[in-house]
């Protein structure tokens, strides 16, 4: 530690004590809205809808959370089943088979409703 | 915004999750708690390997930190010569090294995980005060193990809901480091009476 003087001016403290107030109003403020929007997420997370496929999934992202073998959306994403591990997204995918991410989705959604019918009967 | 690193994770894997826990300890704005969770959700659909995802992050983290830190000392030495012909603000600057040495080791713990946010400009301000090295690394990579379970096994558990856990992981960590810092500031404030 250097050898400085600690002992702070009257107009120091003053300043100090300025600014700490304002830190705490301003904490206490975002401390009420952000409360407020975590109450209100904690209350719809049972009711939220089951997420959507996007293009930032992976295959095997889809697969988990639209609850399908992977083998199967491999398939539909024409992965070669033998080829080694890749990351890559749905939306490099589509790029790939000069498609838009919106129409591979599309093709996604369709396939795996099918699959889930077919599972079904 | 966040999807747009999710999708870099989902192609870059752990290049992004280093990278990305690395730069924000530099104070450099990137989602990061939204990438540690994308790391967990990834590692949970198979596209990633966990103990990986927790080593790198974890790694990286420290390594931020201690560049952040060490930027600190480099800037500290500077206001040192500069304050030197000034009394008035070196004795300002004392006393801010002074509260850093006392308080310094729990500032540093809390701020890598409780308050997130706060951590780069923590780790800077703990640099240019001097906060003893092993005391700051110590406590740095105590919180940071914290951090870095912490949100990439929230993103392991709850990986089928990553928009809806982002969203609510965004929230609790801004109400964390809010009661944080009205704590901290509150303490400060009355430990500096009017007269």
């Amino acid at each position: 530690m250097p050898k400085h003087r600690h002992a702070l001016s009257a107009s120091q403290i003053r300043t100090l004590r300025r600014i700490l107030i304002a830190v705490v109003a301003i904490a206490l403020l975002g401390a009420a809205i952000f409360g407020m929007r975590l109450a209100h997420a904690s209350r719809n997370w049972q009711d939220h809808p089951p997420e959507p496929i996007a293009g930032w999934m992976s295959p095997r992202y889809v697969s988990m959370s639209q609850h399908v073998p992977p083998e199967i959306i491999g398939q539909l994403l024409h992965l070669d089943p033998n080829a080694p591990h890749r990351k890559v997204s749905i939306a490099d995918l589509a790029a790939e088979q000069n498609i838009t991410t919106q129409a591979l989705i599309t093709d996604l959604e369709t396939a795996i409703a099918d699959f889930k019918d077919h599972q079904s009967d | 915004m966040t999807e747009i690193f999710f999708g870099l994770v989902a192609t870059w894997g752990l290049l992004v999750i280093g990278a990305s826990a690395y730069f924000s300890c530099l104070a450099i704005p990137i989602p990061t708690f939204a990438v540690m969770l994308a790391g967990g959700a990834f590692a949970a659909a198979g596209d990633l390997v966990l103990w990986q995802v927790l080593s790198v992050a974890y790694l990286a983290a420290i390594a931020g930190d201690q560049t952040g830190f060490q930027l600190g000392r480099l800037g500290g030495r500077w206001l040192d010569r500069a304050l030197a012909s000034r009394p008035n603000r070196a004795a300002l600057f004392a006393r801010a090294q002074h509260v850093v040495d006392r308080w310094g080791s729990i500032g540093v713990f809390f701020s890598t995980w409780a308050a997130a946010p706060l951590g780069p400009w923590v780790n800077f301000a703990a640099g240019a005060a001097r906060l003893n090295v092993w005391r700051f690394l110590l406590w740095d990579a105590l919180g940071e193990a914290i951090w870095v379970i912490g949100y990439v096994m929230l993103g392991y558990i709850f990986a089928t809901r990553l928009d809806a856990l982002t969203l609510w992981v965004s929230d609790w960590g801004w109400l964390l480091t809010t009661t944080c810092l009205a704590i901290a500031a509150g303490y400060f404030l009355i430990r500096h009476p009017k007269h």
